[in-house]
């Protein structure tokens, strides 16, 4: 097992070395942010009954590297659906806050709804080594394809639940919509992922559906996958950016 | 001109008998809520140097049919990114909520970014005469598509800016996603509405992207156009629900 993201201490959540933001140096990676706030929502709000249906991320300021501080509200608590809300703190402020909708889970309705979410036909993840694996579709150069296995545990002595797994391979879309042939030449301010079901077994799967972009801002989308079909989509947006490292 | 949703009367917004629910009879209709709440975002926090790139709208709670107050608060103000707030206030408490982030318009990068937003094979709006005009490309469900052309203002006096319009249009983005053959069994819990720039006209156009549904649990959205192509793209979660009014 590869060491953690962070570890909990009374500071809060340290990070580790492989924390690192990948576009700034001395800062912390967005990504994980998110997985720490999906994890604090979950832990303290989450209910065997509702599902995570929507989680909205908002990365609007270079977290330092220095342990972090994680709290949640209670925003709409009814019998059918459940709004909550998280924050990070570090020593300049709140870095990033989530808001997360949870909907009771009931019978499906009988009428079947047309879908055009393409079906997923990618290779078998069992036979992939690396934790990232991008695989394109000869002739369709923008239908880009992802399996994500991750391997380290977000918080150290702690395993992966399937919705913060899904929470942490849902930032990868912005890049997978917003990539040009060979340049990522967009950062993403946020993304907002929405599950109809939590993942099943450890890898996650995303696929490019669209991409808009004008005068250095972008807008995107994903679908994401487990091994056995659609389970939600990820949307970020996006402005021009140069990477720093 | 129709009479407009809403008349604005000492800090209050009164209700027009057209801003019913069409859901839940003696309720205000959601999505006017979503308009009500990006328009105090852009009238308060709006910059011609920003777009406004992504709006979340959260229905929690039915609003009763009662004069309604609209607040916002800067969570973030940076130099390329905002991030605002906004609720709708009731006599029964917040009923929803709205986050928005703002991005900073600037030089579109060098490399084309290869999209599979679907091709928007919609007739031509301009001779439409009604609010709603459902499509269905060669009879199939899974690519309908819808032209709106809202004809109400949303508050007396105003004229409707290219933001609201959206706003309010975004909401059929479930609709749109998340109907069967013939019935919609699916309410949504919210909206998230994404632009990589702001509609050009007076009509907007939705086309369903995807739908994925377990236990009564629907995720979906659906790309936004105006007449000169894509401008964002539309996803809502849902829950199993019959219609009462």
């Amino acid at each position: 097992m590869r060491p953690a993201y962070f570890t909990l201490t009374d500071e809060g959540f340290a990070p580790g070395e492989s924390a690192k933001s990948w576009w700034v140096p001395g800062m912390i990676h967005g990504r994980l942010l998110a997985g720490l706030l999906a994890r604090e929502l979950e832990t303290t709000h989450g209910d065997p009954e509702f599902q995570f249906s929507r989680l909205t991320v908002d990365m609007f300021r270079n977290a330092p590297f220095e342990p972090v501080q994680v709290s949640s509200v209670v925003v709409r608590q009814g019998r059918r659906i459940r709004v909550t809300e998280a924050t990070v703190t570090t020593g300049i402020g709140a870095v990033a806050r989530a808001s997360a909708v949870q909907l009771r889970r009931g019978e499906q309705p009988p009428s079947p709804v047309p879908t055009r979410t393409p079906p997923w036909d990618a290779p078998d993840p069992g036979t992939l080594p690396r934790s990232v694996h991008e695989f394109g579709d000869e002739g369709h150069p923008a239908r880009r394809r992802m399996w994500i296995k991750e391997k380290s545990p977000l918080v150290d002595g702690e395993i992966l639940s399937p919705f913060v797994r899904a929470a942490l391979a849902a930032d990868m879309a912005s890049p997978l919509a917003h990539r040009s042939e060979d340049e990522l030449e967009f950062i993403n301010a946020d993304y907002t992922l929405t599950l109809s079901r939590d993942p099943v077994g450890d890898h996650i799967g995303l696929e490019s559906g669209g991409h808009a972009s004008e005068a250095g801002v972008a807008v995107g989308h994903c679908a994401m996958h487990d091994t056995r079909g659609p389970i939600g989509y990820s949307m970020a947006v996006a402005v021009a950016n140069i990477r720093n490292v | 001109m129709r009479p407009a949703f809403f008349t604005l009367t000492a800090d209050r917004f009164v209700p027009d008998e057209s801003a019913a629910s069409w859901w839940v009879p003696g309720m205000l209709s959601g999505p006017l809520l979503g308009g009500l709440l990006a328009r105090a975002l852009e009238a308060e926090h709006g910059d011609p140097d920003f777009q406004f790139s992504r709006l979340t709208v959260d229905l929690f709670r039915n609003a009763p049919f009662e004069p309604v107050q609209v607040t916002t608060e800067v969570i973030r103000q940076g130099r390329r990114i905002r991030v605002t707030e906004a609720r709708v206030l009731t006599s029964i408490g917040v009923v929803a909520r709205a986050s928005a982030v703002q991005l900073r318009r600037g030089e579109q990068p060098p490399s084309p970014v290869p999209t599979r937003t679907p091709h928007w094979d919609a007739p031509d709006p301009t001779p439409l005469t009604d609010t709603y005009t459902e499509f269905l490309p060669d009879g199939d469900h899974s690519r309908r598509g819808m032209w709106i052309r809202e004809d109400r203002p949303l508050v007396a006096g105003e004229p409707l800016s290219p933001f609201v319009r959206v706003a309010l249009a975004a909401d059929e983005g479930s609709p749109v996603a998340h109907r069967g053959e013939t019935e919609l069994e699916f309410i949504n819990a919210d909206y998230t509405l994404t632009l990589s720039r702001d509609p050009v006209g007076a009509f907007i156009g939705l086309q369903a992207g995807g739908h994925v549904s377990e236990d009564g649990v629907a995720v979906g959205h659906a790309t936004v156009h105006d007449e000169k192509g894509p401008i964002g793209f539309s996803m809502s979660t849902a829950v199993a629900n019959i219609r009462r009014v």
